[in-house]
């Protein structure tokens, strides 16, 4: 019979509910023991750490619940919620990660309106991907929503090729329905081209253009608002979008690592 | 629950945020690596970098300048 020490006990205890963490199904034993040799062995991760880990940059508190920890499947879900200090204001954020697959998915991110625009969702995201290099995770998936279907471009996401048939087509018809306007920038048949002929990261010279085109959303009292074509698009005609941030990507890796230095 | 973002408060129905105020303001990759990487799509896609260079002439010039050391 083995020796029944501290360390055994610790390992048993990560998985018991305590005060900032609660699972809301019970972790078998073959997946204790998955998520010791996946995580906690090589990185020292128990639940609580990785929950902390990839939302390292949020303030507060923290409290997360694992929705479920899946050895047969290699994966697992949780929420972590935390507030902002001396505020009233909240965030959450849905984590899934897919071992097998290689990929990390941002299922949902929710920052209350008084802490928007102040760069926490961008830094979350950023711990996220820390967190999947850190671990040898490739991919980080997401669906980009609202605002999102812009700022998840530019943090180097990129749609799927589903995605892309369906963004092409509308790509296709704003810069017809804006030709004469583009026409005195460029030579709109070579756009059109390459826009049809290429792939997924067709989407970075679509938002490249930055001829200005008017904005049938933002209210003006007189005249429509010109803004660049590339805002225009992402902001107002193209639909929602899955989403993936490819980390063996080195040239996306090295373009997004600059910003983050920098910011 | 409210799920407005900064700026949509005022323009209901619409995605622009922070955006809408300031056609210049931009989050993310910067500039020119941007256009680095969109340069490289163009050209994955089967594009010439002389196309490019006549269809984005302002990011060709940046893409031109030599970078510091």
């Amino acid at each position: 019979m083995g020796n029944f020490g501290e360390g055994d006990r610790f390992r048993a205890e990560m998985f018991q509910d305590s005060n900032r963490l609660r699972f809301e199904s019970p972790v078998s034993e073959a997946s204790q023991k998955w998520w010791l040799e996946a995580f906690y062995e090589p990185f020292g991760l128990t639940p609580e750490g990785m929950a902390d880990l990839i939302t390292k940059s949020a303030p507060g508190e923290k409290s997360s619940a694992y929705h479920y920890i899946d050895a047969s499947r290699e994966a697992f879900s949780l929420r972590v919620d935390g507030d902002f200090p001396g505020t009233r204001e909240f965030w959450y954020a849905y984590r899934e990660l897919d071992l097998k697959g290689g990929a990390f998915n941002a299922e949902g991110l929710e920052i209350s309106p008084g802490m928007h625009g102040e760069g926490y969702g961008r830094a979350i995201m950023g711990d996220l991907i820390d967190a999947s290099r850190l671990m040898g995770i490739e991919k980080i998936r997401l669906r980009a929503e609202d605002i999102g279907i812009y700022v998840w471009l530019k943090m180097g996401f990129l749609p799927t090729s589903e995605a892309w048939r369906e963004m092409r087509r509308e790509a296709f018809d704003f810069i017809l329905l804006h030709r004469p306007l583009l026409e005195k920038d460029r030579d709109v048949t070579a756009l059109l081209t390459q826009v049809m002929a290429g792939g997924p990261n067709m989407a970075r010279v679509l938002n490249l253009i930055d001829t200005e085109v008017p904005s049938k959303k933002i209210p003006s009292r007189f005249t429509r608002k010109m803004m660049p074509f590339g805002k225009v698009f992402f902001l107002e005609a193209a639909s929602p979008w899955n989403g993936v941030l490819d980390l063996r990507d080195a040239e996306t890796v090295k373009a997004m690592e600059s910003y983050r230095a920098r910011e | 629950m409210n799920t407005l973002r900064s700026g949509q408060a005022r323009y209901p129905g619409n995605r622009w945020g922070a955006f809408a105020d300031n056609p210049a303001l931009d989050v993310g990759i910067a500039e020119e690596a941007w256009a680095a990487l969109a340069r490289s799509a163009w050209i994955e896609s089967g594009g010439s970098e002389e196309k490019f260079n006549e269809a984005f002439p302002r990011y060709a010039k940046l893409l031109a300048q030599p970078t510091p050391l």
